[in-house]
């Protein structure tokens, strides 16, 4: 098994916005694209001051293929967290004021199976079979295709946040 | 480790006045893309504040020439007091952002971004060498290339910026 990391994705915002609308938008994008979804975590913490501090956790999985598969760590991180009522349109509505910062790892995980570690050879083999047999298959297929989803991913946030850096031209890649 | 060469080092633009945010975004995001570079965001940070937005954004695509060079070119954007505007253009009501910008460009090269000359200081040595030597005239056309990129995006987003304003 080998895991192939990349590149941390981090976005902050502070503001309003609506978190139930970017919770179920991700979540959702995340599930119609066929990803396990799970929440190992959540952290509620009220503060003192005033707000509440979240930290949720959100690991989701999807088998590529047989040999690979991808990984996607999402991190919340909220502070000063408050409900508030903004009229929309004419129309009251309950929106979130808060600072919030969202990490996105990912990573491709390769012979998800075990099968290539039962024997020493096995190993031998598969350290030879990705490094140069399937290796451009690792860097510009697979790696590629999830640090892009990852992209997509986050850019739903940003238009949660309706932020000035919202859309993407490289929607089209994978 | 790879070796990075700074090539344009700092080239600055600034801006204040009508402007949209997210068409200037994508617009340099379009450029990257029509020149082959791969995305990557470092820092992408918006605080609203009550003078208006505050937003930061620095970005460092890069693109591979070979197996063994590669350009980044960096930007560190911030846009501060922007404000959501209506403006009449030919009878028209256009919403657009208005507030000020500063852009700093970052050109570089890095080379042996694999890292496959750095297991031995031989490989080390034969690699400067053959850097200096016998891949001169490669290494001062990617470096050209660098400067000729970062100039032509400065440029795009300078038209980008000046459309605005008349």
């Amino acid at each position: 098994m080998t895991d192939y990391n990349l590149p941390q994705e981090i976005l902050k915002f502070k503001g309003i916005f609506d978190m139930e609308l970017l919770y179920k938008s991700m979540r959702d994008w995340l599930t119609r694209r066929g990803y396990y979804f799970e929440e190992p975590s959540y952290k509620n913490k009220p503060n003192p001051m005033g707000g509440v501090e979240d930290e949720i956790t959100w690991v989701c999985w999807r088998k590529e293929t047989d040999y690979f598969k991808f990984w996607i760590t999402v991190d919340f991180h909220t502070w000063e967290m408050k409900t508030i009522e903004v009229i929309e349109k004419g129309k009251k509505k309950k929106m979130n004021q808060a600072r919030i910062t969202i990490y996105f790892n990912a990573k491709v995980e390769t012979d998800y199976q075990h099968r290539w570690d039962k024997t020493p050879f096995l190993i031998w083999l598969k350290n030879i079979y990705e490094k140069y047999i399937i290796k451009p298959e690792i860097n510009n297929i697979y790696t590629d295709k999830l640090y892009y989803y990852v992209l997509k991913l986050q850019n739903i946030a940003k238009e949660c946040f309706k932020m000035g850096t919202k859309g993407s031209e490289y929607g089209d890649v994978w | 480790m790879a070796e990075r060469e700074k090539i344009v080092d700092e080239l600055r633009l600034s801006y204040e006045g009508l402007f949209d945010v997210n068409e200037l975004y994508l617009t340099i995001d379009k450029w990257f893309r029509d020149k082959g570079y791969d995305k990557r965001e470092l820092k992408n940070v918006e605080h609203v504040k009550p003078g208006g937005k505050f937003i930061e954004l620095w970005i460092m695509p890069w693109k591979k020439i070979t197996d063994y060079a590669k350009i980044e070119i960096k930007l560190r954007i911030q846009m501060s007091d922007i404000k959501d505007v209506e403006v009449e253009k030919d009878k028209h009501k256009v919403k657009l952002n208005q507030g000020k910008i500063q852009i700093v460009f970052d050109g570089f090269l890095t080379t042996d971004y694999e890292n496959k000359w750095e297991g031995k200081p031989t490989y080390v040595f034969l690699r400067t060498l053959f850097d200096k030597f016998i891949y001169k005239g490669y290494t001062a056309r990617f470096q050209a290339q660098v400067a000729e990129d970062v100039n032509h995006l400065h440029t795009t987003i300078k038209s980008f910026l000046n459309l605005y304003r008349f």
